[in-house]
């Protein structure tokens, strides 16, 4: 079109009211250029036909306030269907314009020509603009209105073409957009058009799939720039899984929505965009586990702004959810990983593990806690790091071991009991330490499955020993301090004896003080429990760590092991020597007898026999062994040696 | 209005009330023998709320030249007007501060309550059509009858966001499927229940449906206009994912042009976060 008038012509008060009526093709200008950088930016952060429309729709209104917009989709069957109206009122009337712009040859002259301006009435213009790319067509669509101004065309032109590249996106192959007819859905007070979710979103949450969180990262590494990299957070919810077992897996499900509507409003704020100086389209929140999350940010500038976002998102968490009239409190774990600083994650895979990796770093600090990876952990972390998923395989394929140290009376040094420890080893035999699988299996909640493994081991082993007819003598076992605060810990102890037909005296409980000071209301009501089932309940360790004279006082144990820390230096110095003869003495008092622990030359066990310490364990007297070297050792020798009387 | 949105209605007492305090600075407000000295004394009798009050006295939403550390000066310098909203603002943010909600978090809530305060205060010193004081209050507390919706009814609003958050309607829109009621009506009767000034009430109740109230308010479109602007911003939520339709006519009411949108938005912005961070940090 030629401009044959002077531009303000085309803007006439009475045609463009409001915001534009004072306006000259000047401001249209700059507004045009507004709207379009707008859609640029919103128009890829779109995940379905209906959101694009949506934006391309409300992005069409600055330039044209009062059209009514209509946008239509190539069928399969190669027709045309109208499959977004607004406002929603006029639908019937523009199916009806549409129909007559296809008779009358304007819609095959947009679909040629890529534009088609109509003025049907002196009162009404309509613009058809083809909805394509390069490589295919998508639709047409439709704006009707008093007139259309040059200007105004040529943007919407452009917003168009814009729309377009995101369907491209969407497409993935396609030629055309199976769309449910727009009338055989029920109208649910908006523009909607149902079951159009093109980027495969997770059904509960309704956040982005796995599979779209991988494309994403992927195409974001592609794209970076070299001054950017790409972040990846992996965010999981403390301790899920109770919430799935004390409120059921309904609930479990509600608090999962919950959470994931909460974090995606809080990730999609002004606040994080400016942070982070990014677009909205820049950031990819999706659920990449049954309890977890995974964000991925593109065109991150500087990765400490990853520890800022996780921050945000605690704090966003930490105000608690209301479930069924109370109040709960969650907390996540967050492991940050960014592509930059040679850490060489140039894959979404290897940026993944990083996350993970700082995922369980996090873990391992504690709860409501985020770690950001580094690559030096590979060398000196990974044994431990990868040790959860260890325990879940040894469990599952039964790779952890028994040991048995035996414990003797020192009058006559017979054998009166064994303390059960758990070993277990590397694939490639490398045993691992307790010390450092424990706090792992503590942390992430595995030990009341790995406790619940070794009572039922140590009752088969039990069973075992009592048919070939060695001595009944007790098996004592360590109860963690998780185990120690869950309410059911005895019934669980006397279901498993029960099922194994193993009676409960066979079967002593360790504990610390440590264990009890976790929350000593329940480990009472768990001690007391134990005993009134015939169990007894030794404090291990005793005189180290979290100790106090109250557990004596108070709880209902059966007597005390002595800490290796008081015996070993035992002979020498006087401080030691003072504190084993006063707890042997207050134990003798108080009429629980002692175990003395870690003895380990014949020095200490006289001393120790000559202050009355009724038994004892320890190197010198017998080493923990496998259960077969514990019965060549200590039963089968016992059966030679000294044959029972009867 | 349905069973549902009428036990909401009656369930109001379960959520905190306004304190003491507001209702007796509000008594010596409005007490003809009642000066800004005694509503000062009245304010420092409550230490929290005095730091709380000089933190947002202090912030960028009043723009004083120097810092004030004088509860009767900031009151002096601000009004009566403005004193009457800066503690209802303080007291009804701090009642409300720590308590969890659902799927929205009460940060989010109230960075969406406090950005549309801020964006109607802006729009109508620029606009002219209201008192600026009048608006920012009336956008402050637009969106409040959401809180009973999440704490009285948290699953049937879980339902509503979930079946907005799958693209079937608008919120408000929603809101009437599930409860017979949106939040915009249960707001306004909570404010009447409180004697909020009749306006804000008004505001909060029409702020969804400027065009079909013949007689609205400037205040009222203001907030339609904010709430729009502060929703397509994305500071803070109060649920919606959607920015509200813009209204013609609530367009016109307000009296900007849109060349002065780019300054409301730039305003709104700076402002927001010293705002709101002086309002919910600890």
């Amino acid at each position: 079109m030629m401009a044959l008038h002077p531009r303000p012509c085309l803007l006439s008060p009475a045609e463009t009211p409001g915001e534009l009526s004072q306006g000259s093709s000047q401001t249209l200008f700059s507004l045009a250029l507004d709207v379009l950088r707008e859609a640029m930016v919103r128009l890829p952060a779109c995940r379905t036909l209906t959101e694009l429309f949506s934006v391309l729709n409300s992005c069409s209104r600055t330039l044209v306030p009062t059209a009514t917009t209509a946008f239509l989709l190539r069928q399969p069957d190669a027709c045309f269907e109208l499959v977004y109206c607004a406002p929603t009122a006029v639908e019937h009337e523009m199916r009806a314009r549409t129909e007559a712009l296809i008779e009358s040859g304007e819609f095959a002259q947009a679909l040629k020509q890529g534009l088609c301006y109509q003025r049907a009435r002196p009162d009404q213009a309509n613009l058809l603009l083809r909805i394509a790319t390069p490589r295919r067509i998508y639709g047409v669509a439709l704006w009707s209105d008093h007139r259309i101004p040059e200007d105004a065309r040529q943007a919407l032109g452009a917003l168009t073409d814009l729309a377009a590249m995101s369907l491209d996106r969407f497409q993935g192959g396609a030629d055309s957009f199976l769309v449910p007819t727009y009338t055989d859905r029920p109208s649910l007070g908006g523009a909607s058009i149902a079951d159009d979710i093109a980027i495969p979103a997770d059904q509960l949450t309704g956040l982005a799939h796995r599979t779209h969180f991988i494309r994403f990262l992927h195409q974001a590494l592609e794209r970076r720039t070299p001054g950017t990299s790409v972040g990846a957070l992996l965010l999981d919810i403390d301790g899920f899984h109770r919430v799935n077992r004390e409120l059921g897996c309904d609930r479990g499900d509600q608090v999962l929505r919950d959470v994931a509507l909460r974090l995606d409003s809080a990730l999609r704020s002004h606040l994080i965009f400016e942070t982070l100086g990014i677009a909205e389209c820049d950031l990819c929140f999706s659920r990449a586990g049954a309890d977890e999350f995974g964000l991925a940010i593109a065109h991150l500038r500087d990765p400490r702004h990853l520890t800022e976002i996780a921050t945000h998102l605690h704090n966003h968490v930490a105000e608690g959810f209301m479930q069924s009239g109370a109040r709960l409190y969650l907390s996540l774990s967050i492991g940050l990983a960014d592509s930059g600083r040679g850490s060489d994650a140039s894959s979404p895979q290897a940026l993944l593990r990083n996350a993970d990796t700082a995922l369980k770093q996090a873990k391992l600090s504690g709860r409501n806690k985020h770690a950001l990876y580094t690559p030096d952990w590979d060398e000196r972390g990974s044994p431990h790091l990868r040790t959860e998923s260890l325990l879940q395989e040894a469990l599952r394929q039964d790779r952890f071991a028994l040991h048995f140290q035996p414990f003797f009376s020192l009058q006559d040094m017979r054998l009166v009991g064994a303390e059960v420890l758990l070993r277990l080893k590397m694939l490639d035999g490398t045993p691992i330490p307790p010390s450092k699988f424990i706090p792992v299996a503590e942390s992430t909640g595995q030990i009341a499955e790995i406790g619940e493994w070794v009572t039922r081991q140590v009752c088969h082993q039990i069973k075992a020993w009592s048919a070939l007819g060695y001595a009944s003598i007790p098996f004592a076992i360590n109860v963690s301090a998780i185990e120690l605060s869950l309410p059911d810990l005895t019934a669980r102890c006397q279901r498993i004896l029960a099922e194994a037909q193993i009676p409960h005296e066979r079967i002593h409980i360790e504990i610390t003080e440590t264990a009890i000071a976790r929350n000593e209301a329940q480990a009472l009501a768990n001690i007391g429990a134990l005993r009134e089932a015939g169990f007894e309940v030794w404090i291990d360790d005793f005189g180290t760590g979290y100790s106090s004279l109250k557990s004596l006082k108070n709880f209902p144990i059966s007597g005390i092991k002595l800490d290796r820390e008081f015996v070993k230096d035992l002979l020498g110095d006087p401080a030691a020597e003072g504190i084993a003869i006063a707890v042997l003495e207050m134990a003798q008092r108080l009429r629980y007898p002692v175990i003395a622990e870690g003895i380990e030359t014949a020095a200490q066990l006289a001393f120790l026999r000559a202050e009355g310490c009724a038994l004892g364990q320890g190197f010198h007297l017998g080493r923990p062994l496998s259960t077969d070297d514990f019965q060549s050792s200590h039963f089968a020798q016992a059966d030679a040696d000294a044959p029972q009387p009867e | 209005m349905t069973q549902t949105a009428g036990k909401i209605l009656e369930r109001l007492d379960e959520l905190p009330s306004l304190p003491a305090v507001y209702h007796r600075v509000r008594e010596t407000l409005e007490d003809p023998e009642g000066s800004l000295e005694s509503v000062a004394a009245i304010i420092e009798t409550d230490p929290a709320l005095t730091a709380r009050l000089l933190r947002v006295a202090n912030s960028a939403l009043y723009g004083l030249a120097a810092k004030v550390d004088n509860v009767l000066r900031a009151l002096t310098i601000i009004g009566a007007t403005e004193t009457h909203h800066l503690v209802l603002a303080t007291t009804l943010i701090s009642v409300f501060r720590d308590l969890p909600l659902g799927p929205v978090s009460m940060r989010s809530f109230w960075e969406h309550s406090i950005a549309c305060g801020i964006a109607a205060r802006v729009i109508a010193r620029v606009g002219g059509r209201a008192s600026p004081d009048h608006a920012y209050l009336a956008g402050l507390l637009h969106d409040l009858g959401r809180l009973p919706l999440f704490i009285l009814e948290p699953h049937l609003m879980s339902a509503a966001l979930q079946a907005h958050r799958d693209r079937q309607g608008h919120l408000h829109r929603l809101e009437l499927q599930f409860f017979g009621s949106s939040h915009a009506d249960i707001g306004a009767a909570m404010l009447r229940d409180w004697k909020i000034p009749e306006v804000f009430c008004e505001a909060a109740e029409h702020h969804h449906r400027a065009a079909i109230e013949q007689s609205v308010g400037a205040e009222t479109a203001i907030t339609h206009v904010a709430d729009l602007i502060v929703n397509s911003l994305r500071i803070g939520t109060s649920g919606t994912r959607w920015t509200p339709v813009l209204d013609d006519q609530a367009w016109h009411a307000v009296g900007l042009e849109a060349g002065q949108l780019p300054a409301v938005v730039e305003t709104t912005i700076a402002t927001t976060r010293d705002v709101t961070s002086a309002f919910l940090e600890h």
